[in-house]
């Protein structure tokens, strides 16, 4: 048993983070309760550090080669400390002001985003049951944050039920995996035992990737898995929705990569039509019920629904060809980064907006140029983002995705490829909804929006982030490497 | 291989069958003469004292259920640890001191957070000025209220 400690590092600054939150609630006085705040702030911080410490390190296998760190690891453990950061900087004035437990809700928090960065090292199903649970069961409780509240109270049961089942029928499936190859629980173990299988145990092993397919689908909301995810993000606090929309669905797909592209790689005919089938439900389903949104929360629940279906078309472009594997591999890990800071500053201005007007109706953006500009500005650049419309890096995420698929060639991949266009164009005219508000509407208060420092900050650096992603695309050549993955089980 | 199931399929049809059966030939035989008595739960032949619907109970038990988790899962772990002390030697101790250091995390914060006060009711601290408001204990007051349901007819219909 090797434990490579340097490589678990990050985890163990996170860990020791959120036992310091805890204690340090209890004995902190009612009104200094917020310091919970700084201290995970500091921690998330030093576990980043503890990241970029570990990169160009090489891949670094702990526990018998089930938790590995390696660049595909690394990238998205960087990715969700930094969604950390920014969900903490969105929480502060939120939760102070609103008579919340804060203590708990950092304490949760924290929890919940432990176990996002253990996802992507996680190279064997029990790991990754665990880390996916770890993600899960915080979340039910963060969904019901908001005690007075019936919506929120709702969204907690909902978002628990669902999440339970889901965790039922990807454990269920996992459990035939592990019966099928014989005991074998790492998942490139897997992927060479599953390739010797065949009759009546290929059939039974096919049971199983569909089990664990399901199960994740309802993690990432994929239709008509998808119901839980409007009602579950209008009722919680708007930083915990944040969270759910970012952290909790990105580390699903993380998850999803690795089982796909390695476990389940050499049974791809047999999936890939689930998944073209999931992506073109997902995208149509979202989109055409996102036009009918008014209220914010809502329509960003749909937007991100409609999001997963383009991120799980790249799945449907697996072949038997390892060069558009890693093509299709590629497309999706840089459409989910970008797809993080988008949503991310798109919550963040409804944050913003949440201190005015709680109810969030697409109405009260109205005139937000006058009262806020910068969360105007931003907003709108993040929901031209989000249509995938240039000048924003929305607009390579999904250039990607299409390229991909027009290179996969046969009939399947231009047809996704054209399903995926046409969902494109008829996103835009939901997304440009709000900021017609902002602009061409006055508001009915014209004083000046007071928004916290932080939300600001947030709401300016994704915005700028998102330009310059669209000025320089080159910071996502190197995916490619990444992408090694690939084809390690076949 | 299928027909290898074939018993069990015989035995889930057969209890489904007896199962219904019963039901629908006591149905048919039986006198149905209810009355007021007969229709009310049935508890060891006592007066019903509390209405089968809208009961509470302490959300304390709820406290001490999560607190004998906590402790039944560090019991259940010491144990093997205990068996194989010598082969696990310092690394097991290390951990097992690691382990036992989470697990008194979660009894601090129990214990700092009004878990273990039996004596005064365990309150939220946003709610603190509400309780001092109504010093009487919750569970008494839902009790009369049950209790004063059971003697008004309508009441206890319309709950």
């Amino acid at each position: 048993m090797n434990i490579d400690y340097h490589a678990l590092l990050p985890e163990f600054i996170l860990a020791g983070t959120i036992l310091l939150v805890l204690v340090v609630d209890v004995f902190l006085p009612e009104r200094a309760k917020w310091f919970a705040m700084p201290i995970g702030l500091i921690g998330v911080v030093g576990s980043l550090a503890g990241v970029l410490s570990l990169i160009g390190a090489g891949t670094r296998e702990s526990f018998g080669g089930t938790y590995v760190v390696d660049e595909f690891a690394l990238l998205f453990k960087g990715f969700f400390l930094v969604t950390a950061v920014v969900v903490l900087a969105l929480s502060l004035r939120y939760f102070r002001e609103g008579g919340f437990y804060q203590g708990e809700y950092y304490f949760l928090l924290l929890t919940s985003f432990l176990g996002c960065v253990m996802m992507p090292s996680s190279r064997d199903l029990l790991l990754l049951f665990l880390a996916l649970e770890l993600v899960s069961a915080p979340g039910f409780l963060m969904a019901a944050f908001r005690k007075g509240d019936v919506k929120s109270n709702e969204a907690g049961v909902k978002f628990f039920i669902i999440g339970v089942l889901s965790t039922a029928v990807m454990l269920f499936g996992m459990s035939l995996i592990y019966g099928v190859t014989g005991g074998a629980t790492k998942l490139a173990e897997i992927g060479v035992a599953l390739d010797g299988v065949s009759g009546e145990m290929e059939t039974l092993a096919f049971a199983a990737i569909l089990f664990v397919v399901v199960g994740f689908a309802f993690k990432v909301s994929a239709v008509p898995f998808q119901f839980w995810a409007p009602d579950t993000y209008e009722g919680s606090p708007v930083p915990v929705a944040a969270f759910l929309a970012v952290a909790s669905s990105v580390a699903g797909f993380a998850g999803l990569l690795q089982l796909m592209f390695v476990a389940f790689a050499g049974q791809h005919e047999f999936w890939v039509p689930i998944f073209a089938f999931l992506s073109i439900a997902t995208m149509t389903v979202g989109n055409l019920v996102a036009l009918q949104q008014t209220q914010v929360v809502r329509l960003l629940a749909y937007s991100g629904i409609a999001q997963s279906g383009y991120i799980l078309l790249t799945f449907a472009l697996v072949t038997d060809d390892a060069a558009s594997n890693r093509n299709a591999f590629a497309a999706a890990v840089t459409y989910i980064l970008i797809y993080g800071v988008m949503n991310l500053g798109a919550f963040a201005a409804t944050v913003a907006v949440s201190r005015r007007h709680p109810t969030l109706g697409v109405a009260d953006f109205a005139g937000l140029r006058e009262t806020a500009p910068v969360i105007a500005v931003g907003m709108a650049v993040f929901m031209i983002s989000l249509a995938g419309v240039p000048p924003t890096g929305g607009f390579w995420g999904k250039l990607l995705i299409f390229q991909a698929a027009i290179e996969r060639g046969g009939t399947l991949g231009p047809a996704l490829a054209v399903v995926m266009l046409v969902n494109s164009v008829a996103s835009v005219f939901y997304y440009l909804v709000v900021p017609r508000q902002m602009f061409l509407r006055d508001a009915a208060d014209p004083s000046r929006l007071r928004v916290p420092a932080l939300v600001t900050a947030v709401v300016a650096v994704a915005m700028v982030t998102l330009v310059a992603i669209f000025v320089l695309p080159n910071v996502f050549a190197r995916l490619a490497e990444i992408s090694t993955l690939v084809g390690l089980g076949a | 291989m299928l027909t290898e199931y074939l018993p069990i399929v015989a035995m889930a049809v057969l209890a489904v069958a007896f199962g219904v059966a019963s039901l629908v030939v006591s149905r048919m035989f039986r006198p149905h003469r209810p009355n007021p008595v007969k229709l009310s739960p049935y508890e060891c032949g006592n007066d019903p004292v509390r209405l089968p619907r809208g009961e509470r109970f302490s959300v304390k038990f709820y406290v001490v259920a999560m607190l004998f988790i906590i402790f039944d899962i560090e019991i259940i772990f010491l144990f093997p640890w205990a068996v194989r002390f010598r082969q696990l030697g310092l690394f097991g101790l290390v951990e097992m001191a690691f382990f036992i250091g989470l697990v008194f995390v979660a009894y601090i914060y129990v214990w700092r957070a009004g878990g273990l006060d039996w004596a005064t009711s365990v309150e939220a601290p946003a709610d603190a000025d509400l309780a001092s408001d109504s010093p009487r204990d919750p569970m008494a007051a839902a009790d009369e209220e049950l209790a004063a349901a059971m003697h008004d007819a309508e009441v206890a219909g319309a709950r």
